[in-house]
């Protein structure tokens, strides 16, 4: 089978990345988390695993969505096409 | 007497091989269950029911197909016809969700007893079960006493390596064994799109156990 190009490995960020003010989103209404039974619905992971988690592991990051739906797919989203589930 | 299968659930139940089969049936354990057989003959009055309202209506092509079905798959069927007739949206999905099972048993290459591991593994199958209880094989737990063990973790007479590592990732989460399936079957982005069997037998350990940890956690790739 044909390997797809891949595009390379992402460029660093720009030099003055530091400096730059981080843009704060407000948001209002619900926000929806799936999470383990042995966690809290409020849940800072500090792990490192997930994209925007803390490298450094210094500070927590709380994954939630505005809708149901985009809580069960972020969370349970590739294993549904094993089940044959995914349409 | 017609060979043909009635589809129409009235002819279904006016057909005398129907009728004689419930009474057959109905003489038979019924009796043996003494003062039960009561609740016995009307619980078996609503299974007949509840499979003839699903079966009625049923396509005569796909009835013939089902003559070959294992029971299991005919159940499945009329459970899905069932939840469809009833309009219930949760059991329609519980019905999907044993289909799911089966496609990932299937995937799995099946599922071995505690003896066909055993004789894989050349030990007893007290060892085998130890072993799972221990967290060192994936076991799916099939009704209250039988383990089925899924083909795919084990490679040329072993379990995959670092598997047990895994396994007990998912046990400290308490993830149940479908569901560890899934992940391990799954095509995963974290992995390149492998799936974490394949992945772990190229020896990729670390991405495997990060995949596994953030495994039905809310987060981001």
């Amino acid at each position: 089978m044909p390997s797809s190009p891949r595009p390379g490995p992402h460029p660093g960020p720009p030099a003055d990345f530091a400096a730059r003010p981080l843009p704060l989103v407000t948001v209002g209404g619900k926000l929806y988390r799936v999470h383990r039974r042995q966690h809290n619905p409020l849940f800072f992971g500090k792990t490192g695993d997930n994209r925007f988690d803390d490298a450094l592991q210094k500070y927590g990051v709380l994954y939630a969505s505005m809708t149901e739906e985009g809580a069960f797919i972020e969370t349970f989203g590739e294993p549904l096409e094993v089940w044959g589930l995914e349409s | 007497m017609s060979n043909r299968i009635p589809t129409r659930r009235k002819a279904i139940s006016r057909s005398p091989i129907v009728r004689s089969l419930v009474a057959e049936t109905a003489g038979g354990p019924a009796l043996e269950l003494g003062g039960q057989g009561d609740a016995f003959l009307a619980f078996l009055r609503r299974v007949a029911d509840v499979a003839l309202q699903a079966a009625s209506g049923l396509p005569r092509k796909e009835a013939r197909g089902l003559e070959k079905a294992s029971s299991s798959e005919l159940l499945l069927r009329l459970a899905e016809r069932s939840a469809r007739n009833e309009d219930n949206p949760l059991a329609r999905a519980r019905v999907r969700g044993l289909e799911g099972r089966q496609r990932l048993e299937q995937t799995a290459g099946g599922l071995l007893d505690g003896r066909e591991v055993a004789r894989l593994l050349g030990m007893t199958p007290a060892g085998v079960h130890k072993r799972y209880q221990a967290h060192q094989l994936l076991g799916i737990r099939r009704g209250s006493r039988r383990i089925g063990y899924p083909s795919a973790q084990f490679h040329r007479g072993r379990v995959i390596p670092h598997l047990e590592e895994v396994l007990k990732v998912f046990a400290a989460a308490r993830v149940d064994g479908w569901a560890q399936l899934a992940f391990l079957l799954g095509k995963n982005s974290r992995l390149g799109d492998r799936t974490p069997l394949a992945a772990l037998r190229q020896g990729d350990r670390a991405p495997v156990m990060e995949a596994a940890r953030t495994f039905g956690e809310h987060g981001a790739v």
